[in-house]
């Protein structure tokens, strides 16, 4: 029993850990606390649907336009009211405001247009492997390996390429990398896209599985949120750790107690961890004084 | 007129700030930080800026680097026979035209590695777009191999065979000492193609030791690079040492401008600035 929870929890901690770097994408860099990104999880299944199974087009070339589609919803929030606030010298608390206002309205044009209810995307019951007593689902397995694959590859990238080395360029200062030939409006819109692209992914896996409603970015976004405080804030790393850990964490909680409890044990560790280790998992303490 | 690298033409600043009274109006206030700087800036020669704090030397650095805009006034860099407006050319690009800049603080990107903060400055855009880099392995190794080695010989040249720096290379560069992070700073220019290198009060806080060394870089990057030096400094010794002009500000205005000589014992900048001169002047090699 304790080895399937375990396995479970680490799966859900997959997509975790990969919807948590694509906002940790942002936050470091750009110090906007994106919580219009809670409407990028929320919207890719709906464009999928859509494509799926209202105008029957072809799952694989779906999945691709609801992903392209999550992207540019990310780059217009950073086009249209992100960087005319930059622009304008605004607070970070006028940003976060704006974000709140954007993800409150797309919520609402969501539930205008497709429902308050529950929808499915994927009514088939999915097969699963036996291995010993341990059921593994074929979602989980595509969901396990396809958030790998990502943040694998995303991390390589990050520590190898110019383009990882102007990534993190950006988190130390924004300043300096202006007089470094970095054209950092247009940099940060890359950096959008591909968070756009992972919320899109992690959004896309999680509904296949158990469908969507207009609110399920909100609950996610506050799992990001977790696990990006517990893995360590600045390092690219920690939401990869604090996602596993936070999925870990929940299946057990379910074990334990009921499946009732997991957003009480989310903010249960986020407290004890704000409380005794603020620097999370990696992070390095911070000078006092 | 074709000594001349950056042309700073009658360039004017102003900062505005609201001010409450005390029957409760908010009047806005403009104050001039900068009136109507001229400077021409000779090609391949050093030339330092003096003036009080507050002065606005720093600001008119932002305002070549296209950190700040103007409100007047003209700014052209001719490197060689092109001509830039730089009022029109975004921030970012001003590196690949051959402009470099060193703050007065921030000089290193603190959890990059010592490498990389090397590799981050070299002026060849190849590599930085997520997607091309994604293809093309074997050319953009050779690119990335190439840049390593070329980061490690302008150590060596620097610093010698055995330096701190090729032997901490993958260490975050904040681990470096605050003399060696300024150092590294400095190195890093070598990386690029500049032409144009604004520093920013190089040797502010460092000590005597680490001032010659760093007059040292700045005269290899003059005489290995043939780069034009712009620098900020209140460390006479050093400017005498090491400038071929100078330039004294004073409220946002150039008072005084010529050989370094010329103005350090200029009566007004005396005055003004340094203080008055109790010895005579002998041979200046008073570094430390
Ligand atoms: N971005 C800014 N906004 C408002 N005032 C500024 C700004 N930058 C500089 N100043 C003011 O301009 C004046 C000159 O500053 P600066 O150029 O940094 O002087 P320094 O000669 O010491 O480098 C100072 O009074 C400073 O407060
Ligand atoms: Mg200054």
């Amino acid at each position: 029993m304790f080895i399937q929870f375990l396995i479970n929890g680490l799966i859900t901690g997959s997509i975790y850990a990969l919807v948590s770097l694509g906002f940790a994408l942002v936050y470091n860099t750009t110090r906007i606390f994106h919580i219009a990104y809670a409407i990028l999880y929320m919207i890719a299944p709906y464009f999928l649907m859509t494509f799926l199974i209202k105008l029957q087009i072809s799952p694989i070339l779906s999945i691709l336009i609801a992903i392209s589609l999550t992207i540019i919803v990310s780059l217009a929030t950073e086009l249209f009211v992100y960087a005319p606030l930059v622009k304008k010298k605004s607070s970070p608390n006028v940003l976060m405001i704006s974000s709140i206002g954007v993800m409150i309205i797309a919520i609402n044009l969501v539930a205008l247009c497709y429902g308050n209810e529950t929808k499915i995307i994927n009514p088939s019951l999915s097969d699963s492997y036996k291995i010993g007593n341990i059921i593994i689902t074929y979602n989980q397995i595509i969901q396990f390996i396809t958030s790998s694959v990502f943040i694998g590859l995303f991390m390589v990238f990050l520590k190898f390429s110019k383009f990882g080395i102007m990534t993190r360029a950006m988190r130390d200062d924004t300043e300096l990398c202006k007089v470094f030939s970095m054209n950092v409006p247009g940099f940060r819109l890359v950096l959008f896209a591909i968070s756009g692209l992972f919320a899109a992914i992690g959004g896309i896996l999680t509904a296949w599985d158990f469908g969507m409603d207009p609110y399920v970015g909100m609950p996610m976004l506050l799992n990001a949120i977790v696990a990006l405080i517990i893995g360590g804030i600045g390092k690219f790393q920690a939401p990869v750790i604090g996602g596993l850990v936070l999925g870990v964490l929940q299946a057990l909680s379910v074990l334990v107690f009921s499946a009732n409890w997991k957003d009480a044990i989310a903010f249960s560790v986020l407290v004890l961890f704000l409380l005794f280790r603020p620097q999370g998992f990696i992070g390095e303490k911070r000078r006092l004084v | 007129m074709n000594n001349t690298i950056l042309h700073i033409n009658s360039v004017s600043k102003s900062f505005s700030h609201s001010i409450k009274k005390l029957n409760g109006d908010v009047s806005k206030e403009e104050y001039c930080v900068l009136d109507k700087i001229d400077l021409q800036v000779q090609k391949g020669k050093i030339t330092a800026i003096i003036g009080s704090n507050g002065a606005g030397k720093t600001t008119l650095f932002n305002i070549v680097s296209g950190l700040l805009n103007t409100d007047k006034g003209e700014l052209f860099y001719t490197p060689n026979g092109k001509k830039y407006n730089l009022r029109k050319i975004s921030p970012y690009k001003l590196a690949r035209i051959g402009i470099g800049r060193m703050f007065q603080d921030n000089h290193i990107f603190p959890k990059l590695t010592v490498m990389e903060n090397m590799l981050i400055a070299d002026t060849d855009p190849y590599g930085e777009n997520a997607f091309t880099s994604f293809f093309y392995h074997r050319k953009k190794r050779k690119i990335e191999k190439e840049r390593k080695l070329r980061a490690e010989q302008i150590f060596e040249m620097l610093f010698g065979k055995a330096n701190p720096f090729c032997e901490k290379q993958e260490d975050y560069a904040e681990t470096l000492s605050y003399g060696q992070q300024r150092l590294l700073g400095l190195a890093r220019l070598f990386m690029g193609n500049y032409k144009l290198v604004l520093l920013d009060e190089p040797t502010a806080g460092v000590n005597p030791v680490l001032v010659k060394k760093i007059a040292e870089i700045i005269r290899k990057m003059v005489d290995k690079r043939q780069m034009t030096i712009l620098l900020i400094e209140h460390n006479m010794p050093f400017v005498e040492s090491l400038a071929d002009l100078c330039v004294f500000i004073n409220t946002g205005k150039i008072e005084t401008a010529g050989s370094v000589v010329e103005v350090l014992d200029n009566p007004h900048v005396r005055e003004n600035y340094l203080g008055k001169r109790t010895t005579k002047r002998n041979s200046t090699d008073a570094q430390a």
